[in-house]
């Protein structure tokens, strides 16, 4: 049985009906108009934004949707109680946040400290220290670690070569330095050395806060570099693909093909750049045809037919052929891409 | 008292994923609904409101 959600998300870009017409239909139904919605975004939606609070959005977030903003908005819509009526918060002494804290130090009073002021933090902690290069090369071999938190100088080590050997390794760590008195110029050049935080020993109350703020940074971090391999990825599946790929701007000039398509025609990329696919490799469609066609996917739906396609060569084969329009951010087509494939029998 | 749900109405799974796990380190262990688009969501939306007043 479906239950009425105490908070919905929702995207603004989708597929059949856009997140703002949901919006719209949900503020005019008595039954739904006072749930707590949130838009999501993305960057480059400021007009959307504005439209989404004269629809009665509760609040927005920005994509990709971080703990940070998250977190932002409920305090925000006052939302606590909503949505955390089963509580994981963490009570005095219960294993709470799971934090794997590398310490790079000699000293294991000063590291008895740092472990002491994270656990109070409410850091459910695993944490190993290490003073030699060996011991770190070993630590870092036996698991990942959230973060890493060094003394400045050790006598057979230093922070200097830790994060040297963070970035051997390369492992993008969050990485404290925790020392005395160093002086502002080694401070400095820490830093630029890609420290990302330098606290002095004497005055430790910012390391919880310090090592919050890093491990959101290194999980946006994170979010990033994931999002661009699944862009890779996808650009891949595309150049691979055993379909006949082609990428047109809304006038229809192609500004892509892919190898398939290239191997199929005959044509390469820079004969086809800029032209129109039925003048280039000739689609010989009913009139009647090209019109539903044109309509069905400027209207914003996708096109399934049979064209048939005419290569370099002269010859001519058929494909099915699906084409469909590619939105911005403001859900205005800007391009279309076509899929296809040989259906001619041999 | 069963915990409130969340409807997520997003068509990206990496969004899916990340909102998700943002949901998860709030500590917010609510049941979440993942629906794909708008009409999904309003399907599912008025069918709730239906099944509350039978109730």
């Amino acid at each position: 049985m479906n239950e009425l959600p105490a908070l919905t998300l929702l995207d603004l870009i989708l597929p059949r009906v856009v997140g703002l017409q949901a919006l719209r239909r949900i503020r005019a139904d008595e039954r739904t108009s006072r749930l707590a919605v949130i838009i999501l975004t993305t960057p480059g939606e400021e007009q959307d934004i504005a439209q989404s609070y004269d629809l009665g959005t509760n609040c927005y977030i920005r994509k990709p949707v971080g703990f940070k903003q998250f977190a932002e908005a409920i305090q925000r819509l006052g939302l606590y109680w909503l949505v955390m009526n089963e509580p994981a918060r963490p009570k005095r002494g219960d294993v709470d946040i799971p934090l794997a804290a590398l310490i790079v130090e000699d000293s294991e009073n000063d590291t008895q400290l740092i472990v002491h002021l994270l656990k109070k933090a409410g850091y459910g902690l695993v944490y190993e220290r290490v003073e030699t290069t060996e011991q770190m090369c070993a630590a870092l071999e036996k698991r990942a670690w959230d973060i890493v938190i060094s003394d400045y100088s050790l006598p057979q080590f230093d922070g200097r070569a830790a994060l040297e050997l963070l970035k051997e390794k390369h492992l993008d760590i969050p990485f404290i330095v925790v020392s005395g008195m160093i002086g502002e110029e080694r401070a400095v050049a820490m830093m630029k050395a890609g420290v990302h935080d330098y606290l002095m020993k004497g005055n430790l109350a910012r390391l919880a806060p310090a090592v919050a703020r890093e491990l959101s940074q290194a999980e946006v971090r994170r979010e990033q570099k994931q999002m661009e391999a699944q862009l890779r990825q996808l650009s891949r599946a595309v150049e691979h693909n055993p379909a006949s790929i082609v990428i047109t701007d809304i006038n229809g000039s192609i500004e892509y093909v892919n190898p398939k398509f290239t191997a199929v025609t005959g044509y390469t990329f820079d004969e086809v750049r800029g032209k129109t696919p039925p003048y280039v490799f000739g689609s010989e469609m009913q009139p009647e045809i090209h019109t539903e066609h044109s309509q069905t996917i400027l209207s914003g739906k996708e096109w399934r037919g049979e064209m048939l396609y005419r290569k370099k060569s002269g010859a001519s084969h058929w494909e099915a052929v699906s084409i469909s329009p590619i939105t911005n951010s403001k859900g205005v087509i800007t391009h279309f891409v076509a899929v296809s494939e040989d259906i001619t029998r041999p | 008292m069963r915990p409130k749900t969340i409807l997520l109405v997003e068509d990206n799974p990496s969004d899916v994923g990340l909102t998700r796990r943002a949901l998860e380190r709030s500590h917010i262990a609510n049941h979440m609904i993942v629906v794909k688009d708008g009409q999904e969501a309003l399907d599912y939306l008025f069918a709730a409101t239906r099944s509350q007043v039978r109730k």
